[in-house]
């Protein structure tokens, strides 16, 4: 009988041992056109007039690098373009003289598990800080960070150019959406998108 | 939820009726004390309902059972539950600025231990019907998960879980048999995140089916 006791209770601990805590990560990870955006509670919005924006998304990639500019990136930036205006900021073609530097790039397939923002800063198509005076880029929160994403992600980096901080340039807003730049979702998906990383965004005037 | 209570019902009634046929059965020894492991099913209700409305079959229980005097038993539970739920496309906002647009998974994960009093109607018998009143305490966690956000709370509370149910043997002089119990669980634990979700007094209903292995 103790031997009995023993061996229900040994199967019974294995069973409850073996149960986990978590659900599996596959329903609650790696989904499509999640939105994710952060910015400096510290700055003030209404204080930007301009910005700049490139009409093409910088590749960000193992293999190559450089522009991608077709009908769906179109899609992309008229719709960034329109949220910025409906914020009240213009958009000038002189990036030297902007308010705020718009980056705007999307992953490739790069070999990384771990992404922290920012990583991306050095591939081709970025302007480098030194542009408008500055030693470099630098957050001033600290930036969101995800442990794995998909290809087509899309990243966004506003650029206060404005003001320098101790010769850097601080990032005062960033963004992305898992997935978007796939080439498989609606144009419609793609604006309702990039609204709702602007919706989400409480810091920007009127929100 | 009506249906199960059909169910257990019926069971309660078809042991009554086997009971009720000639001579009640008789495992031929009366058991000292008895041990049950089995699978919980658990039905949220009321401020809980709110935080996860659906089932959860992610459970087990751990109890054992000494008889005292006649059909008085004291014993113990222990148990692992998780209830869960997907929530669709939602915004949560953090307070440090960030924001995030996804599916939005909440679950509880609680660890419930309680002392039991139970009274078996017939325990010498091959179907053993009992009420039984469990007083403890549970260990709950509630989080919040949003891709790579896990928000969470952990509490600890105090509980009161009335149970019915019966002991179903397989055969006389064997020491093993089924369970079929139903408990209505109240608790002190409360859920609270942001002020976007609060629910408080967290009840439940629980459907244990396992087995039970008797010692004479």
């Amino acid at each position: 009988m103790k031997t009995k006791l023993i061996l229900f209770f040994l199967g019974a601990g294995l069973i409850l041992a073996s149960c986990t805590k978590y659900p599996p990560s596959s329903d609650r990870l790696l989904e499509d056109l999640v939105v994710y955006t952060k910015y400096d509670t510290s700055v003030d919005f209404t204080q930007f007039k301009t910005y700049y924006m490139s009409d093409s998304l910088v590749k960000v990639s193992d293999k190559d690098s450089g522009w991608l500019y077709n009908a769906q990136v179109q899609v992309i930036t008229s719709q960034i373009a329109k949220n910025m205006n409906s914020l009240g900021y213009t958009r000038t073609w002189n990036a030297k003289t902007c308010d705020l530097y718009l980056g705007v790039s999307y992953v490739v397939n790069v070999n990384v598990t771990v992404y922290y923002p920012g990583w991306y800063w050095g591939y081709p198509g970025y302007y480098p800080p030194d542009y408008w005076g500055g030693g470099g880029y630098y957050y001033p929160y600290y930036p969101t960070y995800v442990t794995s994403y998909t290809a087509g992600t899309l990243l966004m980096d506003m650029m206060n150019v404005k003001h320098p901080i101790d010769n850097k340039i601080p990032v005062c807003w960033n963004a992305y959406i898992r997935g978007l730049v796939t080439g498989t979702h609606t144009n419609a998906q793609l604006q309702q998108s990039v609204d709702a990383a602007f919706n989400q965004t409480k810091g920007f005037p009127g929100h | 939820m009506k249906k199960i209570l059909l169910v257990i019902l019926a069971l309660i009634m078809t042991a009554g009726i086997i009971q009720a046929q000639d001579k009640p059965a008789s495992l031929g020894f009366t058991p000292s004390s008895y041990y049950t492991f089995s699978w919980n099913t658990t039905f949220t209700m009321g401020d809980f309902n709110k935080w996860v409305g659906n089932a959860s079959p992610a459970g087990f229980d751990l109890g054992g059972r000494y008889f005292i005097n006649g059909g008085l038993a004291a014993g113990f539970n222990i148990c692992w539950q998780r209830v869960s739920q997907s929530y669709g496309y939602q915004t949560f906002y953090g307070d440090d600025g960030s924001a995030v647009t996804a599916t939005n998974y909440r679950f509880t994960w609680m660890v419930p231990f309680q002392g039991v009093i139970a009274y078996h109607f017939m325990p010498d018998k091959m179907v053993s019907p009992f009420v039984g009143l469990g007083i403890g305490g549970d260990y709950m966690e509630h989080h919040l998960l949003v891709q790579e956000y896990d928000i969470y709370k952990t509490r600890w509370d105090f509980s009161l879980t009335p149970e019915v149910g019966a002991l179903i043997k397989f055969g006389a002089f064997s020491s093993w048999g089924g369970l079929v119990a139903f408990n209505y669980k109240w608790t002190t634990n409360k859920i609270e995140f942001n002020n976007n979700v609060a629910s408080k007094d967290l009840q439940m209903l629980n459907l244990k089916v396992g087995l039970v292995m008797v010692i004479r």
